[in-house]
Formats: C-alpha cells, sequence, structure tokens
C-alpha cells in the first residue's frame, strides 16, 4: 500500500533497503522454523575444552601417581612369618594347606621328590578356585582342568595362563615359617 | 553458483591457510584468525590424544595394583607424568604467540 510521503517533510525521508529487509524476513522464517535461545547457549570454545582437557591430564597423573604409592606403601608392608610345618612332618609328595598371609588366604605346601619342600598360593590364578597337588608332580584345579608345575608353579595346561604365586619359606628352630608371597 | 545453506547466518568456510608447496609448513598469515583457529584445535587433538593414553595408564595401573603386582607402578607413573609434561608444553607454548596477535 502507497504511503503518503510529503516530500518537503525531509524528516519523512527514508532509505528503504529492499535486500536488507528481504534477508531480515528470510532469516525470521528459519528462526521461527527452529528457535533456537542462542543467547541463552552456554558457549564452549576451544581454548576451553582445551584447558578442560589439560586439567583431564594432570588429574590422570596424579591418579596414577596415587596408585603408584599406595602399590609401594601396600608393597613395604612387614608381613608376618607364619608358621605351616614341622621339619620332617611331610613325607615325600606329602602336602598341607595353611593359613598365608592371614586366615583369609591359603598356601600349599609340598614336599617334591627331588625337590624338597615348595609352596605356592593355592588360588588358581583363572578364576580363583583352591588348586591341589596330585602326586604326578602337577597341582590341578578342580574347576576348570587348569594344571600347573608343582617345581615351578608354571601354568602347563587348562584355562590359567599365569604362574602361581610364590611363598618363600624359612626354618628355624625346627619350624618351617611361610616369610613372604611373590606375584610372578 | 548460488547453493543453499541449512542456516544463512552461518560465516563462509575459508580454505586454511597452507604451507609453501602445500607442505606442513605455516604458510603466510598463519597467525591470522582461521589459522590461530587450526593451532588450537592442533593442540585440542593432541592433548585428547595424551589423555586416553593416561587414561589406558590409570587403568592399567589400577588393575597391577589388585594383582598385587606392584614392581611396574612407578613406570607407569612416570609415563603418566611425561604425558602430562608433553600436554602442558602443547598447550602453553603456543599460547603467547597465538594471543599476541
Amino acid at each position: 500500500m502507497p504511503q503518503n510521503v510529503n516530500p518537503r517533510d525531509e524528516q519523512s525521508i527514508q532509505p528503504v533497503d529492499h535486500v536488507g529487509a528481504f534477508r531480515a524476513s528470510q532469516q525470521e522464517e528459519w528462526r521461527q522454523e527452529f528457535p533456537y535461545p542462542w543467547d541463552e547457549d552456554e558457549i564452549v570454545t576451544r581454548r576451553d575444552t582445551l584447558h578442560f582437557l589439560l586439567a583431564g591430564s594432570g588429574a590422570l597423573f596424579l591418579a596414577t601417581g596415587a596408585i603408584a604409592l599406595i602399590g609401594k606403601l601396600s608393597d613395604g608392608a612387614t608381613v608376618k612369618a607364619v608358621p605351616v610345618a614341622k621339619i620332617g612332618e611331610l613325607p615325600e609328595n606329602g602336602w598341607k594347606v595353611f593359613d598365608f598371609p592371614d586366615q583369609y588366604a591359603q598356601g600349599i605346601i609340598i614336599n617334591l621328590p627331588g625337590k624338597g619342600l615348595v609352596a605356592y598360593s593355592d588360588v588358581c590364578t583363572h578364576l580363583s578356585c583352591a588348586v591341589l597337588y596330585r602326586s604326578d608332580g602337577h597341582l590341578h584345579c578342580p574347576c576348570h582342568d587348569g594344571l600347573f608345575d608343582a617345581a615351578t608353579g608354571a601354568a602347563l595346561a587348562g584355562p590359567p595362563t599365569r604362574p602361581l604365586p610364590l611363598i618363600h619359606l624359612s626354618i628355624h628352630d625346627g619350624t618351617i615359617y611361610a616369610v613372604k608371597e611373590e606375584l610372578r | 553458483m548460488n547453493r543453499r545453506r541449512a542456516n544463512p547466518d552461518d560465516p563462509i568456510v575459508h580454505r586454511p591457510p597452507q604451507g609453501p608447496g602445500g607442505g606442513p609448513w605455516p604458510g603466510p598469515n598463519y597467525l591470522g584468525l582461521p589459522g590461530r583457529i587450526a593451532i588450537v584445535q592442533g593442540q585440542m587433538f593432541l592433548v585428547a590424544v595424551i589423555l586416553i593414553a593416561q587414561l589406558w595408564l590409570v587403568t592399567d595401573a589400577l588393575y597391577e595394583l589388585l594383582s598385587g603386582k606392584t614392581n611396574n607402578l612407578g613406570w607407569l607413573a612416570l609415563a603418566s607424568l611425561i604425558g602430562f609434561i608433553i600436554a602442558l608444553i602443547v598447550t602453553l607454548w603456543p599460547q603467547r604467540r597465538i594471543e599476541i596477535s
């Protein structure tokens, strides 16, 4: 609809930006279709992300360091020597299960022919069942037929792949003591 | 050619500045806005890769600790420290240069 414009009235003369008006109407149209509140959007810049990643890197280093520290402290913890058997108590191929280092974990001591006394943790390295000694020189896990060499503790057959933890023994005044467990 | 764009407000995307002969070296005016954006994006990528490696290290350390194997924990912590130092260098070294221009 044409407007009544008095050419002598300078106040009423204003340039009309048709292109700008068209663009504005176009923008308005898609903004109506996607009314996303841009002003309320919390903008995260690349640099914010970079600093966040750097902080994460530091946190992960601290976590790894803390784990190493805990490992170092627990490694140095003193384990009390536990008496497990008397000298001569076990005949050849004789074996005995004992609590070590506390009542919640057990070891197995075996008198192997030609090798003498050896001791291992009796917890299978597959799924933690208790292993038993067989007089053919093997330790057998009955849960999944895992087999370990009684002379070395190495896994021979079945699902286990890691050797049994070795328990160090010490003899004092005719008594055999378990003194330390070595994970391998 | 009049292309349709999903968001008409989006700025036109230009090719990032390239080095002479298309090599990896920075081209002229590489400290302009697109170049600086590319540098920060590259920093983000490198630090993210380091972060993923450190995530693996902390997972392995936890596994070793819970398995009772404490021999390698110090080495894992050292590797994580080296990763953090590299991430610090990657983040801070180009920062002054980027922000001056």
